[in-house]
């Protein structure tokens, strides 16, 4: 068990008031900023990223357990021309994955895409036809988006690489 | 000339006498409270009595699992603490894991640990910067948040999402960690390191804090024991208790580490036990990293059911596990099972009645902030209204933990 020194003399306390001022110094002459520039900088996410899910409707072989594992009901089965096939509701949707991982021929997939924006609820809700393509929103801004991807450095804590 | 100041001229000075005792209401828009009303009763700037008005970000856990399969239950239970989801899932899932009786491998287990130290580190300095901006030190919020980022991003280069994890699952993890992720978290542990020592020098050093903190909010160590202090608090009351030692799960028994213990009580003991801990997770990290055995992430009893086409694609391709069908909706044999971990804020508690089917009989979910807001009320009795944020901040309460 420790303790913590109680009575300190007041050259250490006036000591330590330098060494809080000087701290705050270091990191006023070299500041150590991991903030982004969204939206004129976009994150590359990594591989295994869970974003939004894009379905494969071909591969698809309507087994149903991905609506069976969706623990948000997002995914739903509907018959298209005899076939089962599973559409999203993104109001619903909490990108755990479950389905990805759960899907026995692999016709859905993880994309690395999170920051969509939709206008009204309906949006939302994605039958296979638009399910099975890959989700692409076109660009809000007239300059080109700088992508970066986060990188831990043992100095700063987190630096943004252009990503080639 | 008006009538006001005439009087006051005249030396006929009417003052409006402000009433000694009064009552106060803190929140619950968060302004130092968090998702809960502090109804202060003051006397002068002592107060007498606190009420927390909790529940205001109740979801209703308990109850929904009553509706809901197994599986759909683990994006749930790590909502109430989203920035400890690692525990609450892992809790969930030693407790299903009993009533299943799975057999977890040893890769598994480490993965799980793994996991969930990078998940303390980053749920200590989230409330450590918290309690910076409770006392007015806003540098510390920002670095907290900012720090916190870094482990956050291992989380979510291993899990695959940043604060919803979903890691575990029955029987062992989704995925395996690979040597980019090793050389992420040594990175991380070298620069958590060196920005602790600054930490020390802006925060826990800084005479300023300890003038706020020291003697504020003091539990004995009999007072900790009995308002049921868990975690952090109660290490810091000096009683010596954690979970990892004293029932280890994962592979704590097979790790080296130290639970600091101080013995006074305060505000400021809190901060050191947090820091420390810390440090200590952060060697039990690299010592995971050194000592995690070959092997498979997934129990046998499961790995078998996943097609071979899948395991090539997957397992030997990416290291990732895939879900057999199984898991849609298993039916675990009649039974009740309880199981606790130490979580960020201290023990939580899972306790899972099964009857046969598909979805748990009960679910009772016991967690560190609830057994909290006793020790708060408590706490603040007595202290100044100043130092009402200080005991908060200190106990690093999270309410919708709490709420559930």
């Amino acid at each position: 068990m420790k303790e913590y020194p109680k009575k300190e003399n007041p050259f250490k306390l006036l000591g330590q008031h330098l060494e809080a001022i000087g701290t705050g110094l270091k990191y006023l002459v070299k500041p150590t900023r991991i903030t982004l520039m969204y939206p004129e900088e976009s994150m590359v996410l990594p591989t295994g990223y869970r974003g939004m899910i894009r379905l494969y409707k071909d591969v698809c072989i309507g087994c149903t357990l991905c609506a069976m594992v969706c623990p948000a009901d997002a995914m739903k089965m509907v018959t298209e021309e005899g076939k089962k096939l599973p559409m999203i509701n993104y109001g619903r949707c909490v990108f755990c994955g479950f389905c990805v991982d759960i899907c026995p021929v692999d016709a859905l997939k993880e994309t690395g895409v999170h920051d969509a924006a939709f206008t009204n609820r309906r949006e939302l809700i994605f039958d296979p036809d638009k399910f099975s393509q890959d989700f692409d929103q076109p660009p809000t801004m007239d300059k080109p988006v700088r992508k970066v991807r986060a990188k831990i450095d043992e100095k700063k804590g987190i630096v943004y690489e252009p990503d080639d | 000339m008006t009538e006001e100041v005439e009087k006051i001229l005249k030396g006929g000075l009417e003052v409006e006498i402000v009433p000694v005792e009064g009552e106060l209401n803190v929140g619950p828009q968060h302004p130092g409270s968090g998702h809960m009303r502090i109804f202060v009763r003051l006397n002068g700037d002592i107060i007498e009595d606190v009420d927390l008005d909790v529940g205001y970000v109740h979801r209703s856990v308990e109850k929904l699992s009553e509706n809901r399969n197994y599986i759909h239950l683990i994006p749930l239970i790590e909502r109430p603490a989203i920035l400890d989801s690692i525990h609450m899932n892992m809790a969930y899932i030693m407790a299903v894991e009993k009533i299943l009786n799975v057999d977890v491998p040893p890769r598994a287990l480490y993965l799980r640990s793994f996991a969930a130290e990078v998940n303390r580190i980053a749920s200590h300095l989230y409330g450590m910067g918290i309690f910076g901006v409770f006392m007015g030190h806003s540098t510390a919020f920002m670095w907290g948040f900012g720090d916190r980022e870094v482990w956050v991003e291992i989380l979510q280069a291993l899990t695959g999402a940043r604060v919803t994890n979903s890691y575990i699952l029955p029987g062992g993890v989704r995925r395996d960690i690979t040597p980019v992720i090793m050389e992420m978290t040594e990175k991380a542990i070298k620069y958590t390191r060196r920005k602790l020592n600054d930490w020390k020098g802006i925060f826990v050093n800084n005479p300023n804090i300890k003038a706020r903190t020291q003697n504020v909010g003091v539990m004995t160590k009999e007072n900790a024991i009995r308002w049921g202090a868990v975690g952090p608090n109660l290490r810091a009351s000096g009683v010596a208790f954690d979970v990892r030692k004293a029932e280890p799960y994962a592979a704590y028994d097979k790790l080296d580490f130290e639970i600091p213990v101080y013995k006074e009580g305060d505000a400021y003991a809190r901060t050191l036990v947090r820091i420390e801990e810390i440090e200590q997770s952060m060697k039990m990290l690299e010592q995971i990293m050194r000592e995690i055995p070959q092997g498979n992430i997934l129990s046998d009893r499961f790995f078998k059911q996943i097609p071979p086409i899948r395991l090539k694609k997957w397992w030997e391709g990416q290291h990732r596990i895939v879900m057999p069908g199984y898991y849609a909706s298993f039916r675990p044999p009649k039974g009740e099972a309880f199981a606790r971990v130490e979580a960020g804020r201290g023990e939580l508690a899972f306790y899972v009645i099964s009857d046969g089917t598909a979805k748990p009989y009960r679910l009772r979910m016991i967690t560190p902030s609830y057994r909290l807001i006793k020790v708060f009320r408590e706490l603040a009795k007595g202290s100044r209204y100043a130092d009402l944020v200080t005991i908060y901040g200190s106990l690093d309460y999270f309410p919708p933990e709490a709420d559930r």
